[in-house]
Parts: C-alpha cells; sequence; structure tokens
C-alpha cells in the first residue's frame, strides 16, 4: 500500500467534495429564493440567476485545487512514479483551506444571494447592491483558494 | 468635480405656465420643488396616471406575443415628442380595447376557478343517482347531509333509529341520514358526538354527476372563449411600438402635471422653485425667454438649511467611473467628487486582477461593441465603458504577468497549449516582469504596495483637501502623519520586510534610517496633537493613543490588497486547468478520437473561457471597487448626497429627439 498516494487523493478528493457541497447548498438556496421571485416577475429573471450563480465559484475553486493536486501528485496518469507520505500528506493538508472555506463560505453566501434575491423582488433597481453583498462572501473562498494554491504549488 | 447649484426662484403668468413648464423639461435642467399649499391632486395628474397605468397593462398583455426586438438594436428607439404625442391618441383606443378583453379574460377565469371548486366539491356525491333537491326534509323524515369519518361509521350504522345511506368509502364518507322529525334532536346529539362534517347540496334539480357534467361544459366553452380573447390579443402585438411610445409619452405628461401641481399660484401668476446647476443657468433663463417677456428669474446661492442635490461633472474618460461612485453613494454637495482620483487606480487595480491578455481583449472588444450596437445610457452605459478601460489594463497587465487564455510561457498544459508557450517562449515578451505561479511573494509585494500607493494618495487628497479649506492642523496632524508613518515604516523595513519573504534587497543604511525616524516622527505627531480639540486634558492624552492604534486597520488595509494576487491567480489558474482538460481531450489513442476530441476541445473552450471570463469579470468589477470604497474613500470622501432629479423626459423605451 502507498500511502503517498492514498494522502494525495484524499486531498484532492476533500477540495472538490466540500467546495462542491458548499456551492451545491448554496445554489440549491439561491435558486429557491429566485425560482419565487420569477415566479411573481418573470422579467427579473437575469438577475436572479446571475445572483443564484454567486455561490457556485466556491465548486469551481475545489475543483480547480482537485485537478491542480491529481497532476501534480501524478494521479492522472497511469504508471506514475509513486510518492512519498510525506508529500502525499503535505497535498492533503494543503486541501483544507479551500475545503472547509469553500464550504463554509459557499453556505453563507447562499444566504445573502437568498436575501439580495429578496432585495430584487421588493426594489429591483438596487439589484447591484446585494450582487456587492453576496460578492464580498466570496473574498474568504478566494483567500482560502489562494493559500490552498500556493501551498499545492510548493510541493515538489 | 462637484457642479454648484443654484437656487431659481421663477414668476411668471399662468396662461404662460404649461409653456414654460414644457420648455424646462425639453432642457431637463430644473428640479423643481413642492411649494404648493393644497395638496389636492389634479384631475389632469390623476388622468395621466391611469392612463400610464392602462398602458402600461396593454403593453405586458401583448409582449410575449410580440416580435422579439433583435439583438443589434439599441436600447432605446428614436423618436420625436411630436410623433410620440400623436401615437398616443392611436394608441388610446389600442389600449382600451385591450383593457376590454382583459378584464372579460379574467372574469372569465374567475369563473372558471369556482366551477373548478364546486366541481371539486360535488364529485364525492356522484354515487347519489337521485336529483339533489329530492333530498330534503317532509312532514315526517328529517334528512342530514355530511361527511363521517371512517373509524364513526359502525357506530352510526349501529344507531337503529336511524336510516343511513353510506355513498362510498375512504376517510371521509359522504353520508345520507335520515330519521323520524321527533328524532332529530337526539340524532343532531349524537352527530356532534361524532367526526362528522355537515355538507349542504346547491340547489339543482340535477343528480350530482349530471350537475358536475354540466359545468364541465361550461368550462370547455369557458376554455373555448378565453382562447378566442386571448388570440384577439395577439392580433394586437404589431401595436407594441405604437403602446411603447404612448407610454412614454404618457409619462412625461404625468411628469410636467406633478411639477405643476408643486407650484404655488395666485389667481393669474405662478412662482416655480427649483434647483438649477450653476453652468445652465443662462441656457434655463434663455428657455423661459423664448416663451415669454413676462418673468422674473431670480438666481441666488442656497441657504444653510437648503441642501441641494449633489451633481458632479467630469470630462470624457472619467464620466462612466461617476457610476461606480454612485454605486456607493453620491458625494456630499459640500464635499468632494472623489471620481477623478479612482478612475485611474480603478484601470490599474481591475486590470490586475483579471490580468490575461486573452481575456483583457475579449472584454474590451465585447464592451465596445455594446456600446456602440446597443447605445446604452446611464449605468448600463457607465459599467460598460468601465469595463472598456478595465479589458485594456487587462491587456496590459496580462503581457506583465505572461498569461493568455490561461496560456503562460511556462509550459503546463500539454498538447497544442505547450507549442502555445513554446511560441510565446520563443517571442520572449511573456513574461516581462513576472510569473506569478512562480514568483509569489513578489507578486504579493507588488500587490500590497499599489496597495500603500493607493492609501498614501487617500491620505493626500485629503491633506490637500484640508490645506485648500485653511485647516493647516488637519491637514498636517491627522493626514500627513498617517503619510510619514506608512511610508517611513515600508521603506525603513523594506530589508526586513523582503527576507521575511525569502528576498535580498540591499538598502543603505542612510536611506532606511531616516525613513524610521520619519516613522517616530508621524507617530509621535499623533500622540501628540490628535487629542488638540479635545476639552478635556484627559482627552488629549487618549485621543492620541486611539489614533495610533489606528496602525492595526491601516495594516489590514494593506493586506487587503492580497485580494488583487488572489483574484488574479484564480483567473489565471481557472483558465489553465480548463486547458488541461481540454488537452487530455485531443490527447487520444487514435486519429479518429484525437480528431473527436479536438472538436469537443473547440466547442469548450469556448464555453468554459468564456464562463471564466464572466465570472472574474464580475468579481474584479466588485472586489475593484470594495478596494476604492472601503481601502481608498474611507480616507477622504464625504458621502451622502442625494440624487439631481430635473424635469426632463424620463423615458423608458424611447430616446426623445431635438425636433
Amino acid at each position: 500500500m502507498n500511502w503517498g498516494t492514498i494522502f494525495a487523493t484524499a486531498g484532492a478528493v476533500i477540495a472538490a467534495l466540500f467546495a462542491g457541497f458548499g456551492s451545491a447548498i448554496g445554489v440549491g438556496m439561491a435558486g429557491q429564493a429566485a425560482a419565487g421571485v420569477v415566479s411573481e416577475d418573470p422579467d427579473r429573471f437575469g438577475s436572479c440567476l446571475l445572483m443564484q450563480l454567486l455561490p457556485g465559484t466556491q465548486g469551481i475553486y475545489g475543483m480547480l485545487i482537485a485537478i491542480v493536486i491529481a497532476s501534480k501528485s501524478g494521479l492522472m496518469s497511469a504508471g506514475a512514479a509513486a510518492i512519498s507520505t510525506d508529500l502525499g500528506l503535505r497535498f492533503l493538508i494543503a486541501a483544507l483551506p479551500i475545503a472547509f472555506g469553500g464550504f463554509l463560505s459557499a453556505i453563507y453566501q447562499g444566504k445573502v444571494a437568498c436575501a439580495g434575491i429578496n432585495m430584487i423582488a421588493k426594489k429591483p433597481n438596487e439589484s447591484g447592491k446585494g450582487m456587492l453583498m453576496a460578492i464580498m462572501v466570496e473574498t474568504y473562498a478566494v483567500l482560502a483558494l489562494l493559500i490552498s494554491f500556493l501551498l499545492v504549488n510548493g510541493i515538489g | 468635480m462637484i457642479v454648484p447649484m443654484k437656487r431659481l426662484s421663477l414668476m411668471a403668468l399662468q396662461s404662460d405656465e404649461e409653456k414654460l413648464l414644457e420648455a424646462l423639461q425639453r432642457i431637463g435642467s430644473v428640479e423643481i420643488l413642492n411649494i404648493s399649499e393644497t395638496d389636492l391632486v389634479s384631475d389632469k395628474l390623476d388622468a395621466a396616471q391611469d392612463r400610464i397605468q392602462r398602458l402600461n397593462d396593454s403593453i405586458e398583455a401583448v409582449k410575449p406575443y410580440a416580435e422579439k426586438k433583435s439583438f443589434l438594436s439599441p436600447q432605446k428607439r428614436e423618436a420625436s415628442l411630436g410623433g410620440i404625442r400623436e401615437d398616443s391618441v392611436k394608441a388610446e383606443s389600442v389600449a382600451e380595447q385591450i383593457e376590454t378583453l382583459l378584464r372579460k379574460k379574467s372574469s372569465l377565469n374567475s369563473e372558471r376557478e369556482k366551477l373548478i371548486s364546486q366541481i371539486e366539491d360535488l364529485r364525492p356525491w356522484e354515487e347519489l343517482h337521485a336529483p339533489m333537491s329530492s333530498v330534503h326534509n317532509t312532514k315526517r323524515v328529517t334528512y342530514i347531509i355530511g361527511f363521517c369519518a371512517q373509524k364513526d361509521q359502525p357506530a352510526l350504522e349501529s344507531q337503529d333509529y336511524l336510516e343511513t345511506q353510506f355513498l362510498s368509502t375512504g376517510t371521509e364518507i359522504p353520508t345520507i341520514v335520515a330519521c323520524k322529525n321527533e328524532d332529530a334532536k337526539v340524532t343532531q346529539n349524537f352527530l356532534k358526538g361524532i367526526e362528522w362534517t355537515d355538507y349542504m347540496f346547491p340547489k339543482s334539480d340535477d343528480t350530482p354527476s349530471q350537475a358536475i357534467r354540466k359545468m364541465e361544459n361550461r368550462i370547455a366553452e369557458i376554455e373555448k372563449e378565453q382562447a378566442e380573447i386571448e388570440s384577439d390579443i395577439t392580433k394586437f402585438s404589431s401595436e407594441l411600438d405604437l403602446l411603447e411610445n404612448a407610454a412614454d409619452a404618457a409619462v412625461i405628461e404625468r411628469d410636467l402635471y406633478s411639477a405643476e401641481s408643486g407650484l404655488a399660484k395666485t389667481k393669474t401668476a405662478f412662482v416655480l422653485e427649483g434647483w438649477v446647476r450653476e453652468d445652465q443657468v443662462e441656457q434655463t433663463e434663455a428657455a423661459v425667454k423664448s416663451v415669454t417677456e413676462a418673468y422674473s428669474f431670480e438666481i441666488r446661492d442656497p441657504e444653510k438649511d437648503e441642501i441641494p442635490p449633489s451633481v458632479v461633472k467630469n470630462n470624457k474618460i472619467v464620466t462612466p467611473f461617476e457610476e461606480v461612485q454612485t454605486l456607493y453613494s453620491r458625494p456630499d454637495p459640500y464635499g468632494m467628487d472623489g471620481t477623478p482620483y479612482m478612475t485611474p487606480f480603478y484601470i490599474l487595480l481591475f486590470g490586475l486582477m483579471l490580468s490575461d491578455t486573452g481575456y483583457g481583449l475579449l472584454l474590451m472588444l465585447g464592451a465596445l461593441a455594446y456600446i456602440k450596437i446597443k447605445k446604452p445610457t446611464g449605468m448600463s452605459g457607465g459599467i460598460s465603458r468601465v469595463l472598456a478601460w478595465g479589458g485594456l489594463s487587462t491587456m496590459v497587465w496580462g503581457v506583465f504577468v505572461g498569461s493568455f487564455f490561461g496560456i503562460s510561457r511556462t509550459p503546463a498544459s500539454g498538447a497544442i497549449f505547450d507549442y502555445v508557450s513554446a511560441f510565446f517562449d520563443k517571442l520572449g515578451i511573456f513574461p516581462v516582469w513576472l510569473d506569478p505561479m512562480t514568483d509569489s511573494m513578489e507578486m504579493l509585494a507588488l500587490c500590497m504596495g499599489l496597495g500603500v500607493l493607493h492609501l498614501v494618495s487617500g491620505y493626500l487628497i485629503n491633506a490637500a483637501e484640508c490645506f485648500k479649506k485653511g485647516d493647516w492642523q488637519s491637514a498636517v496632524f491627522d493626514q500627513i502623519s498617517w503619510v510619514m508613518i506608512l511610508l517611513g515604516l515600508v521603506i525603513g523595513f523594506l530589508p526586513n520586510i523582503a527576507s521575511m519573504a525569502g528576498m535580498t534587497v540591499n538598502m543603505p543604511a542612510s536611506v532606511t534610517g531616516p525613513a524610521q525616524i520619519c516613522a517616530l516622527v508621524g507617530a509621535g505627531l499623533i500622540l501628540i496633537f490628535k487629542g488638540r480639540n479635545s476639552p478635556k486634558f484627559f482627552g488629549k492624552i487618549t485621543g492620541g493613543l486611539g489614533e495610533l492604534y489606528n496602525i492595526t486597520g491601516v495594516l489590514s488595509d494593506i493586506l487587503s490588497y492580497a485580494r488583487l494576487f488572489a483574484l488574479g491567480i484564480a483567473t489565471g489558474v481557472i483558465g489553465q486547468v480548463f486547458n488541461t482538460l481540454c488537452a487530455m481531450l485531443m490527447q487520444g489513442k487514435s486519429l479518429p478520437m484525437q480528431i473527436l476530441g479536438g472538436l469537443l476541445s473547440i466547442v469548450l473552450l469556448i464555453l468554459l473561457h468564456t464562463f471564466n471570463l464572466a465570472i472574474n469579470t464580475l468579481g474584479a468589477f466588485v472586489h475593484c471597487a470594495r478596494l476604492q470604497y472601503v481601502e481608498f474613500y474611507g480616507k477622504f470622501y464625504e458621502a451622502g448626497g442625494r440624487a439631481f432629479q430635473p424635469l426632463s423626459y424620463n423615458t423608458k423605451h424611447v430616446q426623445v429627439t431635438k425636433q
């Protein structure tokens, strides 16, 4: 059994998995709110859809780190040299910021997006401000992505 | 630059009133204040309001059937005021016809809903094969109709003084109970003791199933009628433009009447109070003069308790960025306009957040095409111009950091992308400065360095403003002292900071020494003079300490610029990963697979890169705006102005031309 490869795989998995969970929850919540508003006023579809999309980026960030880990540790090519346990663990740990930063920020961003969508329903002209508020939450996902990427990039 | 506002008092004869207001509305330079003593809404205003409502309802009804506007058509079509006024006469009868149809449609709809619920009610009784009117009390027998719960069925059945008929099964069983008149009381009491819900048949000589069939026929008729009405409405779809023009004409008229109701009037004259931009005073008076000679036109500066609206004026490059500022807040009318200072930083920082030559090119061309074709005005017009500038800046930064649609000089993705990388490498233009993937610390330093520059500019702008007002104490002690601290710390400790990041920066002690002293002097200034205005001795001391503690806030401001790097790398890495995925598709085992993969990759690449560009442009726009609002404007900007809302053509569908 090669622990290095297993740890690296685990790292790629939790990055994609948790960030993806978060985005799924966030986009799901925002989607429900958006459907409610659109049922009353179909013209708001565009701005509501944009709001719904916002919590979706964390899932992409997670996938991104997963792919970088997978390609760096040779998981994507058969017959690549096995990596040491140390390296594998480093990949796993480096995946943690985006996994959990992405998970929580996507959920909270989803909540802000819901509130923003309600705002669109009441004051359609203010949709820009609602978007600003939702994107502020994204800051922390981007910072987590930065750290995860720098750490993964620094390995080997 | 903030445009000073003037207070206008115009007095003229009532006979000229409407013409004067029309002239003012045409040039759109006066915000008319409501100084009327009555709150009465004039009939004309009411009628205009109704007309807008009716026209909007008609537009709403017709719109789904109308031809979709071409993707390439501008946001608003051009038309003359006379033209749309003519249209509104024609539109009136169209709107009336549509309104009649809509009313008919909605009354049919409510009838249909009512029938459906009646059918639902009768459905359980279908097994009763006698006319409903036949179930009524006679001289000797009392009938009770209702629903009996399933669990109480045996109990009800076992009462021997009753006749019961259960019409179906289920949890709620439709039941007819018959008893002798003298047992009626006992029966009622018994029914109260079990789960029983009374029911009453509608008055009808039909059996329930006959009644249901009749109602269903009526519903079919209604649906047919509705379809006819719908097709009648469809016929009006060609009149959509007419209706929209008329709606705009009605809005123009409404605004005029609503301004009129704000005037103070005597029997023969009226007084208009309002705000005018200083640079439009002459134009405004000329407009008045063109209508009548009998007027008094007085202009004065606003008094202390009058808060004028906030209007800014800038050159062609800066103007679009006013929308970014407005998104935050308009400037205080007696404060300063931040747009000219914010614009260069916005362009600079936006580009660094996207930093990809390919994306920048696409964004710039897209924004320019949008401006050219759709001719957007207002908020969307401003933002699309901001994005065009941002695209240009993104292109330049892309060259500096060496990224083109996620391809950098170092091969990373495989397949064709590596050839492109090799090509860039050969050209030698990529990257001119630094590759964020390998030189991440240098990149971080660059971002925070730009941040320090941004913050220092903010302090200096405030200091300059204080000097202008003659308040040199605030300028030196509150603003310049911070600049000394910031620059002193950064320059004085540059070698130390660099070594923490694993870089070596050589700086002679003859530079770092004075810089460190400069920072100390700045801190001293704050410590001693910050509390200068505090009346108590205790306040004089703590004021300085409190302000100096703000150093943590300033540090977090600087760290906030790390987002520049983070967003830049997010764009680049996402693009690179998309390329890697497509490279895998292209490297199939056999030639047919490679061709198939190649074709698929082309489609995928277009979709994925468009997505990446869209999501990151949104991010760059917002985060760049945030750096301006919080970090930059926090240093000098006074928010809180209100919008200038002159009487003008506030149209939605039509751009009114001068003619």
